[in-house]
């Protein structure tokens, strides 16, 4: 039919476009700053094609979303483009996400919104406990992991697996924390936005982890980019000729589940490739949120049915408490692991990096060790020597802070795997729920890193 | 095709797909219902229906269907 191919032509076209500008513009930088002679500062003109607007690849995802949902029927087309620019162009979702999908908030979007107390108080309780794990946890930790990321010769040994382990953490309140804050301005307003982050450090795979960490993004891949991967004629093919070369060796059943994993691994080293490469040109992202995940996954596919011998023949339940909290430390290891190659400002310097947390190349290292330091201080110069500059660039008092404020996130988060949080301090009498509100707003305004003197790092997912 | 055929048919191919002889299905039954249907089994399942009953999916329909039940409306509506 006429109207289907017309149909087809600008959904493509459409794509297309959204594609070109996301990538010139995107990636316009690596070729501009890669033509440029070292210490030749750029033109004015090359300065403005160095910029990327803000929000770019999540309002191009956003709306690639849009038009590949409308093009397959699921979504209803918006005839008013005013009202589609207001949906692509939602301004708190822009820095960093979450990614939208039209067809599961449109509805409620264009809906009208009422004042209600009940929603805005809980907004505003959202948007603080934001500010809390950003200023008070994300900024700490920003200083111990530059200090120990600088320069790992000098902190290797633990220090290293310590900086490795804070930025992890750093990593998960920064963005979780600004998701925080994008939902409690939105829950406002009004609306209830897709959640981007569901306590993943207590997951018990890499694959399930992913499922737990932007959430939105995983979504989004796996809708518009994996499943379409998995549908072409081309994984089908590869599929077939796996399967027949398996079939010569004998069992069909088993040739049908070899063919089937391994074109799909093969699909799989697609998405994470371009995963990593969406993350930023440079290897480290590649590896660090790409492939190294990739090759966890497939590597837990490919275990799994070994582990389950194993389990049944030395006779251990596989669904044993101790079992499981083993797989949430060896998966929370990887991802630090993986989140070490993301932070290093080189691929070679993760190596490094690692070499040092190993002992490897660390004949230049010189650090007292904390505890030891602490001590120190302490002992010496009595109890105000606590507010001394500590081995890692924080002051004594600034780690008490960071430890008290990280266990109280854990606690929280482990609260949160049972409960919504939120309503029941609302359920507690009007006296405790002041109590824990005002708390822990003095103690953001009080203990957060902001303000004069203060320079508060950019999100760190607000490049992307 | 009735709905019973249609389910008769479908029970063999979760069967093999999943590689669980014990398993049946019905309208209600979900994702969160067989252990292994997880998003990568999804598609490897859509493809085996597809092929079991000769017809074709959109990417539309494999992401919103929400139970057995939606699938089979489907198969019924596109069957020869």
């Amino acid at each position: 039919m006429a109207s289907d191919k017309h149909k087809k032509a600008s959904f493509i076209a459409g794509i297309v476009l959204l594609l070109l500008v996301l990538i010139s513009l995107k990636y316009m930088k690596f070729i501009w700053s890669g033509s440029l002679a070292e210490g030749v500062s750029p033109s004015p003109f090359v300065s403005v094609m160095l910029l990327v607007p803000l929000g770019l690849s999540y309002y191009t995802f956003t709306l690639i979303g849009y038009m590949v949902d409308v093009y397959n029927g699921i979504a209803k087309v918006q005839m008013n483009f005013f009202k589609l620019l207001t949906f692509g162009m939602y301004a708190p979702v822009l820095v960093s996400g979450p990614i939208l999908q039209y067809r599961e908030i449109s509805g409620d979007f264009f809906a009208e919104h009422n004042f209600d107390l009940r929603q805005i108080t809980f907004g505003m309780q959202r948007m603080l406990w934001g500010f809390f794990k950003k200023l008070v946890i994300a900024e700490r930790l920003g200083v111990m992991v530059s200090t120990v990321y600088d320069d790992p010769v000098t902190y290797s040994g633990g220090y290293v697996w310590l900086g490795i382990l804070c930025f992890t953490i750093q990593l998960y309140s920064d963005f979780s924390g600004l998701m925080d804050i994008v939902l409690g301005i939105s829950q406002c307003l009004g609306f209830k936005l897709p959640e981007n982050f569901n306590t993943p450090f207590f997951a018990k795979t890499v694959a399930e982890y992913w499922r737990r960490w932007h959430i939105t993004l995983g979504v989004w891949f796996k809708e518009y980019l994996f499943y379409p991967i998995l549908r072409t004629s081309l994984h089908r093919n590869i599929q077939n000729k796996l399967k027949a070369a398996y079939a010569k060796k004998g069992d069909e059943k088993k040739a049908k589940k070899r063919s089937k994993q391994i074109s799909t691994y093969i699909a799989m080293f697609v998405l994470w490739l371009i995963i990593g490469l969406w993350h930023g040109g440079n290897m480290t992202f590649v590896i660090g949120s790409g492939l190294l995940h990739w090759f966890y996954i497939v590597m837990e596919e490919v275990l799994e049915p070994v582990f389950k011998k194993l389990w049944e023949k030395i006779k251990v339940n596989p669904d044993g408490k101790v079992l499981n909290a083993l797989r949430i430390l060896r998966t929370f290891i990887l991802v630090n692991i993986g989140n070490a190659f993301f932070r290093a400002p080189s691929v070679g310097a993760a190596f490094k990096l690692l070499g040092c947390g190993l002992g490897i190349g660390t004949s230049g290292s010189t650090a007292e060790g904390l505890i030891g330091s602490f001590v120190t201080a302490v002992s010496s110069n009595g109890i105000r020597a606590v507010q001394e500059i500590g081995p890692l660039g924080l002051t004594y008092t600034d780690m008490v802070v960071l430890a008290f404020s990280i266990l109280i996130l854990l606690i929280v988060d482990i609260m949160k795997t049972k409960t919504d949080v939120r309503k029941s301090i609302a359920a507690q009498p009007i006296v405790i729920r002041y109590i824990i509100w005002l708390a822990l707003l003095f103690y953001v305004i009080l203990m957060g890193q902001y303000g004069p003197g203060y320079d508060a790092a950019a999100f760190i997912y607000q490049g992307f | 095709m009735t709905r019973e055929e249609i389910y008769e048919e479908l029970n063999e191919v979760f069967r093999d797909v999943f590689d669980d002889e014990s398993i049946t299905v019905d309208d209600e039954t979900t994702a969160d219902d067989i252990d292994d249907w997880d998003s990568l089994e999804h598609i490897n399942l859509i493809a085996a229906v597809e092929q079991q009953f000769g017809i074709k999916f959109n990417m539309g329909q494999i992401v919103t269907m929400k139970n057995v039940g939606e699938m089979v409306n489907y198969i019924e509506a596109n069957v020869e």
